[in-house]
């Protein structure tokens, strides 16, 4: 076949001194500027372009633009990507793209098997076929089956995508004649505008229609307007670009493709705008009839397009079947460019303005009758035409293209996005209109309903004036230019055709492979409801969204049932609306900036020295342990617990929650929120409280210091800062505002050095400081301020470890140098850098909570042996009575106890159920915690068990996938249970 | 680099918190020389580079050149323990702050943040907490550019966000 066998001489809005070449299924290709990858596979001659959905029936090119449902492929190369419209990717050199849904080749499918397994495959089948022995048998194969593209593989990675946010005061949604009048009118008032136009070009079907204003071609007036639009510095317009989301309060999804930026593939933006004015046009939609998938037939308004825009025949001989007047201009422009046509409407009347309009051009004309079936299989060579009614005989009309029109669907996605829309059913358009009942959101043009010219660019000045005047601007509509004749908006409703036969295909929707006889079905097993069809038989999921489908399925199905399509109703267009890349959507917040990580002051040191860093809660990074040379994470954890049992240790406390309480009220509002009592602390010393939440669970545990008179400062866990910040702020606004309270969190300002161990005494005072640290001066509980190394101080003789412990705070300026002055100091007496892993064996050791271990949700103080805590004289505190009554109900909880292994080296994971005789049923109980303990040289845990206390000096029963692990119920003290340690 | 963009450290700034009673906070802010800004989220400049920023309807900001720090915060700390409802604590530690400069840092900004830059909505003397890839971050003009102060935690996230949004290779 020669290059270009169908491109036609003259015309079109292409460059033909720039030939372009590409590839196509590894064929070489050649088409030219400003063509698409389909006008250029059909001025080539190539219809079959991929295979479908779930048959695998061969598909060729529908549309023109992003209504396509049959040229889906997949971009080669350095552009990989899956699920490309080829009506919609401009040619481009070196172009690479193949198909999809078929293997070795779209004319020899061998998926094209599964037409023969059609019966086993009707809508819905999941739900009962292929259920014995057993679905997930055969669902790797189905699913391999299924599918239209791959994902993609290149390399570019994420660098290629950007997501932003954009505001302005009018945003216009498409830039065909009513999109363009309402952003002049609208950004000649001074308002900040955005024009946002998902075409390759501005116009809409301006130029696809050939059509003329003011007496020039149109492309004259959609260059005039853009100047004058590009002359205001308020006005940004955006082409290739589509708005593809509309959400709450204005605040809508765009993705631009090709963005003026180096190295950037796509942008995506998170639009929140004062006003939207929608003027998105409107779809074709098809009439479907047997086999009219088939390649080669395509809607009227497409093959227009490419003989207007592409000049490229889609074909020689051309049947327009249509059942309205506006296919008479299809037809025309067709002949005109010399491909031979045939007529054949389905309506008995043809209104005389109609038949006008193809006076002349040797078009036949055939009335009142249908396009029963295509003939052909990869490329139709003809139909068969019957009388509507059935009476009479069928012909057979030779030609290798049909193109259908079986009337037009408003663009309604964002107004029903929007929800400030309502559908309403149209008799006279044959659709649904969109009704929009907001001050904020206004529809022009086809997007409305209004499909002829002249009415589409008043309807975008008056909307756009009344946009930017709604935004606070004055404004005015300019005046529309002044069109050519055009076919009138007559039709008549015909959803589909018939088939004749039984077995027969009717293809309603080409995306996912749904027949008349798929919503048929639907109707027989009950899923009557528009919605459960949609969902029953995928009709207008997937690529389409409802583009051209959703009225023709609504229109069926009301045929079906005897009902008006508005009986029926509508769905809901789901974002995104056209195909975007996930990567658009990512943008460039992937891999190590995704998650908010919080640093210490001295986590590079960390770093340096051979920290893993864990995570510790509220993203924050600490080290988990301190790899030295040969060790894994058991021997180093081992060691460093080792040295803080023996000698000393010392880690990063600063993520710890810290929050000043100031005010003459500040000791009632902790009196309430902790279940202890505060009234009583003294200043200078500091008290462990647990705070429950208003359903009398825990919240929080902590040592809360009194710094003087009216101050306190709150130390919550380092994950429970941000809520507890919350429940602080919400007693204190909306609970309790009467108490005279200010609550400041001040985390970071204070870099937490925590020296413990035995001879933790020992290295403070070798570091040196002013503060005497002695026990009798400064016992357990208290607090001084001073300076340690030289450096500002406050500590506070507070433990989590089982041993002595001094909490160093000082200004984060100074946290890199405290910290190396202590370790330097420690040596002699064998400091270690602690880890949260070896903080963890001490805790559990000394018999410790901990969040997200022994505490999680249902765990009440009493559940964890410290009921002794609650203040027996306080009248109240935040979920006192939540506790009680729970505890009423139901007496028997689970309990914190010790575990040991019968296996003194058993570990077990953490989380592992406990379950009577360890048997496969219901558990009682689960381990919490399970470490290697260095004090005891044997492996120990922590667990929650039902009437556990009681229950001491049994046997619990560790239920694991492989094994049963005896665990002897202890005491949950395993170390210092007199606390004379850490008094020390 | 897609955009025309620069990002340096701000040095160390004296930082002083109030938070509490409005008329506490005037008072307290008095007695250091210093006004509170009349509106919402803008800033009161003084001489001599003292800045009180007015982020929430009990909370403020001072922010002076760090050589000042103990006399600004000695006096604001001094004039609060006359008021019961007032806080005023330093957290010049707390905070790390961003110079971000060029003709591209509004596009650089508005892949972080979802506030209106345009120059009639983000006026010259505008400052406010806004979220800012995930995390809180302040945001206030500075002359042709603009500062971002954030709790240092979280300083390399948004500072290596900014970068890759202003089109420097993603080394993550």
């Amino acid at each position: 076949m020669s290059a270009n066998a169908y491109r036609l001489a003259t015309g079109g809005e292409i460059d033909r001194a720039q030939a372009i070449a590409f590839r196509f299924n590894g064929a070489e290709f050649s088409g030219f500027a400003g063509d698409t990858l389909a006008s250029a596979l059909l001025a080539n001659g190539v219809h079959l372009v991929g295979r479908s959905f779930k048959y695998h029936r061969p598909r060729g090119i529908t549309g023109a633009g992003f209504e396509e449902t049959g040229g889906i492929v997949q971009l080669a190369g350095a552009e990989d990507a899956p699920n490309v419209l080829a009506t919609r990717l401009a040619l481009t050199p070196g172009l690479e793209a193949n198909s999809v849904n078929c293997w070795p080749s779209p004319r020899f499918d061998l998926g094209a098997a599964a037409q023969l397994a059609q019966r086993l495959l009707p809508a819905g089948f999941y739900y009962k076929t292929f259920m014995w022995p057993g679905w997930k048998l055969f669902e790797p194969s189905i699913r391999k089956a299924a599918g239209l593209g791959r994902a993609p593989t290149r390399a570019e990675g994420h660098d290629g995508y950007e997501t932003r946010f954009g505001h302005c005061d009018v945003l216009v949604v498409g830039a065909g004649p009513a999109g363009l009048m309402a952003a002049l009118a609208a950004g000649r008032s001074g308002a900040r505008v955005m024009l946002v136009d998902d075409g390759l070009v501005p116009g809409g079907r301006l130029c696809a229609d050939a059509r003329r204003l003011d007496g020039k071609p149109a492309q004259a007036w959609i260059d005039a307007t853009l100047a004058d639009l590009a002359s205001l510095a308020n006005v940004r317009v955006f082409q290739d670009a589509s708005v593809w989301g509309y959400l709450e309060h204005n605040y809508l999804a765009m993705v631009e493709r090709r963005p003026d930026a180096p190295g950037l593939r796509q942008r995506s933006w998170k639009l929140r705008v004062a006003q939207v004015v929608t003027a998105a046009g409107a779809f074709e939609r098809p009439i479907p009839f047997v086999d009219s998938d088939r390649p080669g037939v395509m809607l009227a308004s497409a093959a227009r397009s490419y003989v207007n825009r592409h000049a490229v025949m889609p074909g020689r001989t051309a049947l327009v079947f249509t059942n309205n007047d506006g296919a008479y201009d299809s037809a025309a422009d067709l002949a005109r460019a010399g491909i031979g046509v045939t007529l054949v409407d389905a309506r008995r009347e043809t209104p005389p303005s109609a038949l006008a309009r193809i006076q002349g051009l040797g078009i036949e004309l055939i009335t009142g009758s249908v396009v029963r079936a295509a003939l052909g299989r990869s490329r139709i060579h003809g139909v068969v035409v019957a009388p509507r009614d059935g009476g009479g005989p069928e012909r057979i009309v030779s030609c290798d293209l049909v193109c259908t029109s079986g009337g037009w669907n408003p663009a309604m996605h964002l107004a029903s996005q929007s929800r400030e829309s309502r559908a309403i059913w149209d008799t006279a358009r044959a659709t649904f209109v969109p009704a929009p009942r907001s001050a904020r959101f206004h529809i022009a043009g086809a997007a409305r309903g209004t499909f002829d010219l002249a009415g589409c660019l008043r309807e975008g000045a008056e909307a756009g004036a009344a946009a930017a005047r709604a935004a606070g601007f004055e404004a005015m509509a300019p005046a529309a230019p002044t069109v050519d004749a055009e076919a009138g908006a007559g039709i008549e409703m015909l959803w589909f055709v018939p088939a004749a036969k039984r077995g027969q295909k009717v293809f309603v929707d080409l995306v996912n492979d749904v027949t008349i006889d798929d919503l048929a079905l639907a109707q027989r097993e009950g899923y009557e409801h528009i919605e459960h069809v949609k969902r029953y038989t995928t009709a207008g999921m997937g690529i389409d969204q409802g583009k051209t489908v959703n009225v023709t399925v609504i229109g069926a199905v009301a045929a079906m049932r005897g009902l008006k399509p508005d009986a029926v109703g509508t769905t809901t267009f789901r974002q995104p609306y056209v195909p975007v890349e996930f990567g658009a959507i990512a943008g460039h917040r992937m891999g190590d900036r995704l998650l908010p990580m919080r640093r210490t002051k001295l986590t590079a040191w960390h770093v340096a020295h051979g920290a893993v860093l864990f995570e510790a809660g509220l993203r924050w990074q600490r080290p988990g342990y301190y790899a030295q040379a040969g060790e894994g994470i058991v021997d180093a954890t081992i060691r460093e617990a080792r040295a803080v049992r023996e000698k000393a240790g010392m880690y990063d406390g600063s993520p710890l929650g810290k929050f000043l309480l100031k005010g003459p009220d500040a000791a009632k509002l902790l009196d309430l929120l902790y279940i202890n009592d505060w009234s009583n602390l003294k200043p200078g010393r500091g008290r462990y409280g647990i705070m429950l939440n208003e359903d009398g669970l825990f919240l929080d545990d902590g040592v809360t210091l009194r710094l003087n008179e009216d101050e306190y400062l709150l130390h919550s866990a380092t994950g429970a800062a941000d809520r507890v910040y919350a429940h602080i702020e919400e007693m204190l606004q909306v609970h309790c505002p009467h108490l005279r309270v200010v609550v400041v969190p001040i985390t970071s300002q204070w870099a937490n050095v925590t020296v413990c161990g035995p001879l933790s005494r020992d290295v403070v005072l070798k570091v040196g400081t002013d503060i005497d640290v002695s026990r009798a001066a400064l016992p357990f509980m208290a607090m001084a301020e001073g300076k340690i190394a030289g450096l500002p101080a406050r500590v506070m003789r507070v433990s989590w470890t089982g041993e002595m412990s001094f909490e160093i705070n000082t200004p984060s300026r100074h946290a890199v140098e405290l910290w190396e002055r202590i370790f330097a100091a420690g040596r002699e007496f064998g400091i270690a850098p602690v880890g949260s892993e070896a903080n963890h064996v001490l805790r559990v050791e000394a018999g410790y909570i901990s969040s997200g271990h022994e505490v999680d949700g249902p765990v009440d103080v009493h559940d964890l042996g410290l009921g002794w805590m609650v203040s027996k004289t306080k009248a109240d505190f935040i979920g006192k009575r939540s506790m009680a009554i729970r505890r009423a109900g139901n007496p028997i909880r689970r309990e914190l106890v010790g575990l040991l292994p019968e296996d003194p080296q058993r570990v077990v994971p953490e989380g592992a159920p406990i379950t009577p005789g360890g048997q496969r049923i219901d558990s009682e109980g689960f381990v919490s915690a399970c470490v290697r303990s260095v004090a005891l040289n044997r492996v120990i845990a922590l667990g929650l068990l039902t009437n556990g206390r009681a229950r001491i000096g049994e046997t619990a029963y560790v239920k694991l996938p492989d094994a049963v692990v005896p665990m002897r119920i202890v005491a949950p003290v395993f170390h210092d249970a007199d606390r004379a340690r850490v008094k020390g | 680099m897609r955009y025309e963009f620069d990002i340096s450290a701000i040095a160390p700034r004296a930082i002083v918190k109030l938070r509490g009673d409005p008329d506490a906070a005037t008072r307290c802010l008095a007695c250091a020389g210093l006004r509170a800004p009349l509106r919402a989220n803008s800033i009161a400049s003084h001489a001599g580079g003292d800045d009180v920023l007015w982020l929430g309807p009990r909370r403020w900001l001072v922010m002076a050149p760090n050589a000042r720090e103990d006399e600004l915060a000695g006096k604001l700390e001094n004039a609060a323990l006359r008021e019961p409802m007032l806080a005023a604590l330093r957290v010049s530690d707390m905070w790390a702050g961003f110079d971000l400069r060029g003709r591209g840092a509004p596009d650089v900004l508005a892949q972080a943040t979802p506030l209106d830059l345009d120059a009639t909505r983000f006026a010259h003397d505008a400052a406010t907490f806004t979220d800012m890839f995930a995390v809180t971050a302040l945001l206030r003009r500075a002359g042709n550019g603009f500062e971002i102060w954030c709790d240092r935690s979280l300083a390399q996230h948004i500072t290596e966000n900014l970068r890759v949004a202003a089109g420097q290779p993603d080394k993550s």
